[in-house]
């Protein structure tokens, strides 16, 4: 079986298909423990006893598990987008990747379901989304959404995979079978049913990217189209959203890569990810230009709630989210991808002593700052303006001059933009959180309720870490299944 | 979808009635099976609430023999249908798990909890044989009775059965509760109880100290004439409350009057002041039925005495009360004019400004307020109570060892010149149990009253009941008190039992409403009144012939005789059978419409007016002088009335002299504590959820408990903010509240309604018993409240204790 | 026929029955004190308070809120599978069975007026027997969304009796438990619709005004300011 590499097979495409080998099953058993806490926590403790074992509570009703949902939704339509113009530009740099976008898609959605899927207390009911579907909520749609982006998905890797699987038979004739069963028994790869093929495929691509532009708006305005949230109700929510899907898509594609390429030695070229940096470097200024536009409106119309939610943001207890979101998750990656590689060490040292010199300027304002912020507020929100921002503050500047140290006067692309990606997308992630959770914790009446309170159980993130397990295995298992590049590159083509 | 439902609930009277049958657990999820209960056994028994003494009506929904619902009763002119939300936990009480299932004889020791279920029979025969041992040796004096919320026949049958068994003995709680108004009720019109108040027809409330809205009584009653005041009527009348502490009496009155702790009886006279130099006051109702307004001229001596009018305007000039209350002195003046000029109107107070180490004076200058304005027995004004005429009880011999033991003084030193106005001192008993009594008490009965709970300074109480030989208490609910008894004889809860409920003095005209089995007992309870008549009977003699009834119900049925027969009110029978009847759908009877003008029964004063000027004070004063002059010449001193009453002032802490006495004056106010030491003042209020820690083990109530601090289940200490900040205390810190008598530990609650130097603590929770909810949670603030009095009355000054704050 | 409600703010003595007598009528389940720390409360009818200001320029406000009834509800427009839905009389109903517990009715109401049954109530054996027996009010499963139904049960049942009487209803016939109970007569229940009716007259004042009024939801339950 090791012999039928053939020369103009590239190996290292094909070794992750070869055999199952001991770090394999070790990788295997890790998630599959990990998946089985998840279970048992979703099964003996969230099922058995109810939402109670959540974070979640009479202020809160979304929590970490919609986050992870949109977060996940968002990251899948990324990488859908990047395997579409993949195929309709003919972006050369992203055919490799393609692939692997579009299982990332896949599996990512798949998660982003289960996550619906976990969230909602009554599961034994879930059937009823498509048994009593009420058209007019946007649940619903999501729920059209997804099916149609999935399926479409679906096609767009078999389309993309087809040929390889066949080529795969040939290569490994012991799982023959599998590989036919995958290409669902169709098996001819003459030129003619190529060029079918990839027309289909363009056609698809064409598709999809508004697809996936609807899914992400969708998702949006399953919190966007809500009035009764301050700052949700605003028509800004689709565009962000959807820019923020394409940043955190593209990211996590980069990530998905740079871990195939650690992980089994694929030979992924330098442009590759400079071509997914470039597209990160493009897209996240939309990103805070959105981002900016939302909180120059809100500054300026003062409009109480949504003030609130922002003084929340800027000062409050959700600063050390916003300020990591904007700071390590939007600046510095941007740093990192459009600086110069190769600077002198006396330019990188000024950076660092510029860096501290910004974060102790910062640290000795801040209590004044903060001090002046808790006169201004009300006696009832006593918890307002909590200790630990300085700390936090404290922490993100370290990172900050760890990374401007250490990471940017690498010459590698790879850790460079594999670390922007990294930056990005957890930035992404914390935009989410503060998205969802906290007009939900700053409601309308809050001068009556109160502020709510959220801070997620360890069930929910057992369960949460569980899903995110699932995904794991389900990478593993396409390894085995399927080439992870296109064995028939675009430049080995006549 | 409504098509759906409406099929769903034709099938679902089935299911209904299923599950009612079978008792199960409370069926989930099945709303579109279920429907109306259609049970064969629904129906709505009229009873009478006991959550509090205002007895309001109620209507239990009693579904195949459980109790499902409480509401109003409708015709109940107290409530007229509505409850307060303390009514509707009346299923919780039922239904309360930690009930006294039986009867309780002590095997362990006293407090430890261990208890042998015996029979009634038995404990009967207990009691039965003490009280006749103590009989015997000729000691019926030394049985005390403490009690509480006696209701209806229930203080008549215990103090029949104290009369007749031979003790004086009967130590009720009103000395800690709000003694101060009775009391000063007595001295200017004579009459020692609570007043009645016209609330839906005046104009203008003025009100010291009493939570209109949350703890005065009768709830429910003020609740609605706050509503039919403001927007009931073409006019809309003015409640202005004077508080120390922003309650949602005061935040929901339209204005509030944020006054110094203790002095409502110099803001009182102050605008008594600016009412009487303006020549705001109603004249006509002053000279004709007030006494000592105007100075005077002793018939007899020839004396002259300074009248209200001079003392007023001399001592208290609006600045000068501005100065001592707090209250600017643009207020006072602004406030007199409206008071006076609004009428009808009333001033009132209650507990925040009568049970002061001041109160009793306080009180007689708020009250006085009423007189000057002519709002005595006036409509909109105050109006005196009337009871229903029911049967007169059989007479009564006492044979001579009861003769002999009525004849003995009482245990507590109510009435003697300690405590010269008090009729029972309550929370003086501990001194009594350690031997401080003229006889030591041999053996203790409790009725619904826990002074291991509620009297301040409790820890007296823990150290020294042991010392009582015998200790019976009839509570239902395993109490702080109940778990020191020897026999805990337990009463049916008021949804169990028959027993008579008179309103508490409120709307004049007589109501009284009946109480009933709503349910069967649910346990091997007994009504107390039949346990007693039973206790009687045993005992044989003269103690049994006292008690010629069976049990409670013919008790009940032979006092309202008389009403059925005097033919009046809104139940009208032919026979009694059905008069009894009537009263049982009914559950009220009432006689609608109050006799203004009839001030025989309005001012009952020596001088048969309202005495600005108080002559039964100084008749008693002078009594005891007189007295005190005897005890010394038996002594061989020679002493003169002048002195001995000088000595009674000084102990009683009085600093008022001659005529200004006997006035109503400001005492200054007294506290407990060095001020450097302890710079803080406690207030201890309640809350409208509270049911007087009767409540405590009723979740529906826990979970409900602050309203105003949006606090649930647990205590909290309320601070000013800028007082927490000086100590550098955040919301929900947890804190030390230090006394010169003990500490406890709570939650800081920041409160803009708290004024800088006092600490407003709930009294509510800090149960060391009474169930699970109620056991080990929160703080009682009795524990470090100083046993301070107001001495002219035996009654206790709860806001007198200083306090120091720290963080825990 | 439109049910609604008025609330007299004026009148209102924010003594908390109105809360109380909701949860014996449909027995909605108390929280423990572990559930109250950790927001497990449901109620249908709540107090909302607020306290500010500076001792003694002290102020508070204290506003009985029950679930407003909209119009047009935000409720109703994002359920995924029509479990809350509006009936022809205008009460905004929750269909236990359906429910699925997705909670988007929750984070779509601004009045925060729904709750979610986050765990089992814990209560002791002798509290079963207290549980209004009429199915219509069971107790909801664990894992579903429940809120104020205007008392419905009341509702359909004073209906279906007028009906049976062949008598158009009257006026302060039926009454919501709040309604029932309110000790300050704050809370007035009836037809909007009937303009003799007296919560159509209360809507009429100049004192009346809805919360959160700009939103466009449309509710049902007027207030009327203090004062």
């Amino acid at each position: 079986m090791r012999s039928l590499v053939g020369p103009d097979r590239p190996e290292h495409i094909l070794r992750p298909l070869e055999g199952i080998g001991g770090t394999y099953l070790l990788a295997l058993a890790g998630f599959l423990a990990v998946v089985a806490l998840g279970a048992y926590h979703l099964v003996f403790n969230q099922w058995a006893r109810g939402l109670e074992v959540t974070g979640l509570n009479s202020s809160i009703y979304w929590g970490l598990y919609i986050i992870n949902f949109v977060f996940l939704v968002g990251v899948s339509a990324g990488g859908i987008i990047v395997a579409a113009l993949a195929h309709i530009l003919e972006f050369k740099a992203f055919r490799p990747i393609s692939r692997m976008a579009e299982m990332q898609a896949i599996v990512w959605l798949i998660l982003a379901t289960l996550f619906i899927f976990v969230s909602i207390g009554s599961p034994d009911r879930f059937y009823y989304l498509l048994l009593y579907p009420r058209l007019g909520s946007p649940l619903i749609w999501d729920v059209i959404i997804i099916a149609t982006y999935l399926i479409l998905a679906m096609a767009m890797g078999y389309l993309g995979t087809r040929a390889d699987l066949v080529r795969c038979m040939a290569v490994f004739p012991g799982r023959r079978w599998l590989f036919r069963l995958l290409a669902l028994g169709y098996t001819d790869i003459s030129p003619a049913a190529l060029a079918r093929d990839r027309r289909l495929l363009k056609t698809l691509s064409w598709v999809a990217i508004p697809t996936a532009v609807l899914l992400h708006s969708i998702t949006a305005w399953i919190l966007g189209l809500v009035k009764a949230r301050a700052s949700w109700h605003t028509s800004l929510m689709a565009p962000l959203f959807v820019v923020s899907a394409v940043v955190s898509g593209v990211a996590l594609v980069a990530i998905g890569v740079l871990v195939a390429r650690a992980v089994w030695r694929i030979e992924i070229r330098e442009e590759v990810a400079r071509g997914l940096g470039t597209v990160l470097a493009f897209s996240i200024p939309v990103l805070g230009y959105f981002l900016f536009a939302e909180f120059l409106t809100i500054a300026f119309s003062g409009e109480t709630a949504t003030f609130e939610i922002v003084m929340e943001l800027v000062w409050g207890r959700f600063a050390p989210f916003f300020w990591a979101n904007l700071i390590l998750g939007l600046l510095l990656p941007l740093f990192l991808l459009v600086m110069p590689p190769r600077l002198s060490v006396g330019w990188a040292f000024a950076r660092a002593a510029a860096a501290t010199a910004f974060g102790a300027a910062m640290l000795v304002i801040w209590p004044w700052a903060g001090s002046d912020v808790q006169m201004l507020l009300p006696a009832w929100f006593p918890e307002w303006g909590g200790v630990s921002q300085p700390f936090w503050i404290l922490a993100g500047l370290v990172s900050l001059i760890l990374v401007l140290t250490v990471v940017v006067p690498s010459t590698s692309v790879f850790v460079r933009v594999g670390t922007a990606a990294l930056l990005v997308a957890g930035g992404v992630f914390l935009e989410r959180t503060n998205i969802v959770v906290l007009p939900q914790l700053h409601r309308f009446l809050v001068e009556f309720y109160g502020p709510g309170r959220y801070v997620p159980t360890w069930p929910e993130v057992a369960v949460t870490i569980g899903i995110y397990a699932v995904g794991g295995l389900a990478f593993l298992v396409l390894a085995k299944l399927f080439p992870l590049v296109e064995l028939e590159l675009p430049d080995e083509r006549p | 979808m409504a098509m759906n439902r409406r099929a769903f609930l034709k099938v679902s009277s089935a299911t209904g009635a299923a599950l009612l049958v079978t008792g199960r657990p409370v069926p989930e999820g099945a709303q579109e099976r279920g429907g109306p209960s259609g049970a064969a056994d629904e129906r709505w028994v009229p009873n009478v609430c006991l959550q509090c003494p205002a007895a309001c009506g109620i209507l239990v929904k009693v579904v195949d023999g459980r109790a499902v619902k409480i509401e109003g009763n409708p015709v109940h002119p107290i409530n007229e249908g509505r409850l307060c939300p303390k009514g509707h936990i009346g299923l919780q009480l039922l239904y309360d798990p930690d009930r006294i299932k039986g009867p309780l004889k002590r095997v362990g020791e006293r407090g430890e909890g261990k208890w042998e279920t015996i029979g009634w029979d038995q404990a009967i025969g207990i009691v039965a044989k003490r009280l006749g041992e103590l009989r015997g040796r000729g000691e019926p004096h030394t049985v005390v009775f403490m009690g509480g919320r006696y209701r209806g026949q229930m203080h008549a049958l215990f103090g029949r059965f104290m009369q007749a068994y031979g003790t004086p003995n009967d130590v009720g709680h009103s000395s800690i509760c709000a003694d101060g108004s009775p009391i000063a009720h007595y001295l200017t019109q004579g009459i020692k109880s609570y007043l009645g108040y016209d609330w839906d027809n005046t104009n203008y409330i003025l009100c010291f100290g009493g939570s209109f809205l949350e703890a005065w009584r009768p709830t429910t009653r003020l609740l609605r004439a706050y509503g039919h005041i403001r927007r009931e009527r073409p006019v809309r009348g003015k409640l202005v409350h004077v508080d120390t502490r922003f309650s949602v009496t005061a935040a929901k009155a339209d204005e509030w009057l944020a006054i110094r702790p203790g002095t409502d009886g110099a803001l009182a006279l102050g605008i008594a002041h600016v009412i009487v130099a303006e020549e705001l006051y109603d004249k006509a109702f002053v000279a004709e039925h007030t006494f000592g307004f105007d100075d005077w001229v002793d018939d007899k001596t020839g004396a002259p005495h300074t009248g209200f009018k001079r003392l007023v305007l001399q001592d208290y000039p609006p600045p000068q009360v501005a100065e001592i209350t707090g209250i600017p002195e643009a207020t006072i003046v602004r406030i007199a004019r409206e008071f006076a000029a609004t009428r009808p109107a009333v001033a009132a107070g209650e507990r925040g400004s009568s049970m002061q180490a001041n109160g009793i004076f306080n009180r007689m200058a708020i009250h006085s307020l009423n007189a000057l304005v002519g709002s005595i027995d006036a409509p909109g004004g105050v109006i005196v109570q009337r009871g229903p005429h029911f049967s007169d009880w059989p007479k009564l011999e006492p044979d001579p060892v009861a003769k002999a033991g009525l004849g003995m003084p009482r245990v507590d030193h109510a009435g003697t010149a300690r405590f010269p106005l008090a009729g029972k001192v309550y929370q003086h008993m501990p001194e009594i149990f350690a031997g401080a009594g003229p006889y030591p008490v041999k053996a203790l009965f409790l009725y619904y009253t826990n002074p291991l709970f509620s009297s301040p300074d409790i820890g007296r109480f823990y150290e020294t009941i042991k010392r009582v030989p015998f200790i019976v208490d009839f509570t239902p609910f395993m109490s702080e008190t109940a778990e020191y008894a020897d026999l805990i004889l337990p009463d049916h809860t008021y949804l169990e039992r028959w027993q008579d409920d008179v309103i508490y003095p409120s709307l004049g005209y007589p109501v009284v409403g009946l109480r009933q089995p709503v349910v069967k007992p649910l346990y091997d309870t007994m009504n107390t009144g039949d346990a007693l008549i039973k206790i009687a009977r045993r005992m044989g003699g003269s103690v049994a012939q006292a008690f010629p009834w069976k049990n409670m119900e013919e008790v009940l049925k032979f006092r309202f005789k008389r009403i059925w027969e005097e033919g009046e009110g809104n139940l009208k029978a032919g026979s009694f059978e059905e008069f009894w009847a009537k009263l049982g759908r009914e559950g009220v009877w009432y006689k609608k419409g109050y006799a203004f003008g009839e001030w025989d029964k309005v001012l009952r004063t020596p001088s048969k007016k309202f005495e600005f000027y108080s002559i039964a004070l100084k008749k008693k004063l002078d009594e005891l002088a007189l007295k005190e002059v005897e005890k010394a010449r038996e002594g061989g001193k020679e002493s003169t009335p002048d002195a001995e009453l000088e000595k009674i002032l000084k102990g009683l802490k009085l600093t008022a002299r001659g005529d200004g006495l006997y006035l109503p004056h400001y005492e200054p106010i007294r506290h407990v504590g060095d001020p450097k030491r302890y710079p803080l003042l406690l207030n201890t209020y309640k809350l409208i959820t509270h049911a007087e820690g009767r409540g405590a083990n009723a979740p529906w109530m826990l979970e409900r408990l602050g309203v105003h601090v949006k606090q649930r289940w647990e205590s909290w200490a309320e601070l000013n903010p800028d007082t927490a900040r000086e100590l550098g205390i955040r919301d929900g810190d947890l804190i030390w509240i230090e006394s010169s008598v003990g500490k406890l530990r709570t939650n800081a609650k920041l409160y803009p309604g708290a004024r800088p130097d006092v600490v407003n603590i709930p009294f509510t929770l800090g149960h060391r018993a009474y169930g699970r909810y109620a056991k080990g949670r929160g703080a009682n603030p009795n524990w470090i409240l100083a046993n301070e009095y107001d001495y002219l009355g035996g009654t206790a000054a709860f806001f007198s204790t200083r306090v120091r704050v720290s963080r825990a | 026929m439109r049910w609604g409600m008025v609330i007299d703010l004026d009148k209102c003595t924010a003594c908390q029955s109105c809360a109380v007598a909701c949860k014996t009528e449909n027995n909605v389940p108390f929280a423990t004190p572990e559930q109250s720390e950790r927001g497990h409360t449901i109620f249908w009818m709540d107090i909302l308070t607020r306290v500010w200001g500076e001792y003694p320029r002290t102020k508070a406000r204290f506003i009985p809120r029950p679930c407003m009834q909209c119009d047009s509800p935000p409720c109703v427009q994002v359920c995924p599978v029509g479990a809350t839905y509006r009936r022809p009389d205008g009460i905004v109903a929750q269909n236990y069975d359906r429910c699925i517990g997705c909670k988007y009715c929750m984070v779509a109401c601004p009045y925060g007026a729904r709750s979610f049954n986050m765990g089992r109530p814990e209560e002791p054996e002798t509290f079963r027997n207290y549980a209004n027996p009429d199915g219509r009010v069971a107790r909801r499963r664990v894992g579903i969304v429940e809120k104020c139904t205007f008392c419905f049960q009341r509702v359909d049942t004073a209906v279906a009796r007028a009906r049976a009487e062949g008598r158009p209803i009257k006026d302060g016939e039926v009454r919501t438990a709040c309604a029932q109970t309110c000790t300050g007569g704050a809370i007035a229940f009836g037809d909007l619709d009937d303009p003799m009716s007296r919560v159509a007259r209360l809507a009429e004042s100049p004192r009346a005004f809805r919360l959160l009024d700009e939103l466009g939801t449309k509710p049902k339950v007027l207030y009327l300011m203090e004062g």
